[in-house]
């Protein structure tokens, strides 16, 4: 194991951090592009084909976020949050490039900072939704099949129950005196019979324990938690798109830490970027 | 690095986040915009906007119109929203009345209905 770890090498955090976020920038700029800005568009390729190492450059970064910033304004109330992540990790790279010579310092910060506040801000809006705090959200993703989903063809059962359930909701949207009339739907188990509003504080203190481990130091609690928490993601929502651009910000986290760790944030990112370009996964 | 540089270089984005996030929050709060958009991360915190339901002139709308403006006026109903929405609507129809209703869901009765989010006469 020593052996083949040691002939992998990550010559440049942040180049490989830089090359991941093109990567997924590629698959997902035409959803968020402007037409107005195709020219620089066109600049940008252009560099990026025939210069060495546009990637340490700020004034390329500083390209790449003036590309985002007409399309992500233009869709800003209606756009989902890994777009907007999208701009934020832009002007990461634009900052840390700027102070070459404290590039992975100041990447790592920002990124360990910019996870902070995502998780902060993700516990303080479920802590304000009445929905989310009795369970309701959680319950209704359940029951219209948005948990598990590419593993619920080895549910035949709750297949059939999802599928049934989408019916009654459907038919209920269909007309106003339909709108006007409650409707039962049929629980969703998972191999487990529980209420979904466990999941409540669970979810919750996932995420504190997620805001709290930037801070701990032991590279191993650290590491396997957020893996885990990124696979978890995947796993139960298919939030391929916001996973992946978890996963370049835990990779530049654990800039000081283990290649091991560093390595299994790329295999992540390289699984769920699959996943998108399979139709498999959500971006 | 100096003090001035170091703010520069670790605060300003952090700042920036902050800044869009706590705006979108207190948008959410004092406003009907959506908590899944507009950069407060607060996805998976309510039923997804995209199950609410657009009634014009009390007849449902159908899904089919997938328009810029429909998905403004969803994830962000406000008068100025609720005018585009019906401009673009008023291509093909003569709209007097703009609705959304918003599924709630009972997890003790499993029992789902829905109650008026938003609407806006225009007559």
């Amino acid at each position: 194991m020593k052996k083949i770890l040691n002939r992998l090498q990550i010559k440049n955090d942040l180049v490989m951090a830089g090359k991941m976020y093109l990567i997924f920038l590629l698959i997902n700029y035409s959803k968020i592009s402007h037409h107005y800005f195709f020219g620089l568009v066109a600049f940008i390729i252009f560099f990026t084909l025939i210069s060495k190492n546009f990637i340490l450059k700020y004034w390329f970064w500083l390209l790449i976020s003036l590309a985002l910033v007409p399309g992500i304004w233009d869709s800003f109330y209606f756009t989902g949050n890994h777009i907007i992540l999208l701009i934020y990790m832009a002007i990461l790279f634009m900052i840390a490039t700027y102070f070459s010579k404290f590039r992975n310092q100041v990447a790592l910060v920002n990124a360990k900072v910019t996870l902070g506040i995502i998780m902060f801000f993700a516990v303080l809006q479920k802590l304000l939704s009445e929905e989310f705090m009795n369970g309701s959200s959680l319950a209704f993703i359940n029951l219209k099949g948005g948990f598990f989903t590419h593993f619920q063809r080895f549910f035949p059962k709750n297949k059939e129950i999802i599928a049934e359930n989408l019916n009654r909701i459907k038919e209920q949207a269909s007309s106003v005196e339909t709108l006007s009339k409650s409707i039962e739907l049929t629980p969703v188990h998972w191999i487990i019979e529980f209420d979904t509003s466990i999941l409540v504080p669970f979810i919750l203190v996932a995420e504190a324990v997620f805001l709290l481990l930037l801070f701990v130091k032991n590279q191993y609690i650290r590491n396997v938690f957020f893996s885990l928490f990124a696979i978890a993601l995947v796993f139960t929502r298919i939030e391929t798109g916001f996973a992946s651009l978890l996963c370049i910000l835990l990779f530049l986290q654990a800039h000081k830490d283990h290649l091991i760790f560093k390595l299994s944030y790329i295999a992540l990112f390289s699984v769920y970027v699959s996943l998108i370009l399979a139709r498999l996964g959500y971006h | 690095m100096d003090f001035k540089t170091k703010l520069i270089a670790y605060c300003s984005l952090p700042v920036l986040i902050i800044l869009i996030a706590t705006v979108q929050l207190y948008n959410t709060e004092t406003s009907k915009l959506s908590r899944w958009k507009g950069g407060g991360f607060g996805m998976y915190t309510t039923i997804n906007d995209i199950f609410h339901v657009i009634v014009v002139n009390d007849e449902v709308l159908s899904n089919v119109d997938d328009s810029k403006a429909k998905w403004k006026f969803i994830y962000n109903p406000n008068t100025k929203n609720a005018k585009d929405f019906r401009k673009h609507l008023n291509e093909t129809m003569e709209v007097e009345k703009l609705q959304i209703f918003k599924p709630i869901f009972n997890t003790e009765t499993n029992q789902l209905f829905y109650k008026v989010r938003y609407e806006k006469d225009f007559e």
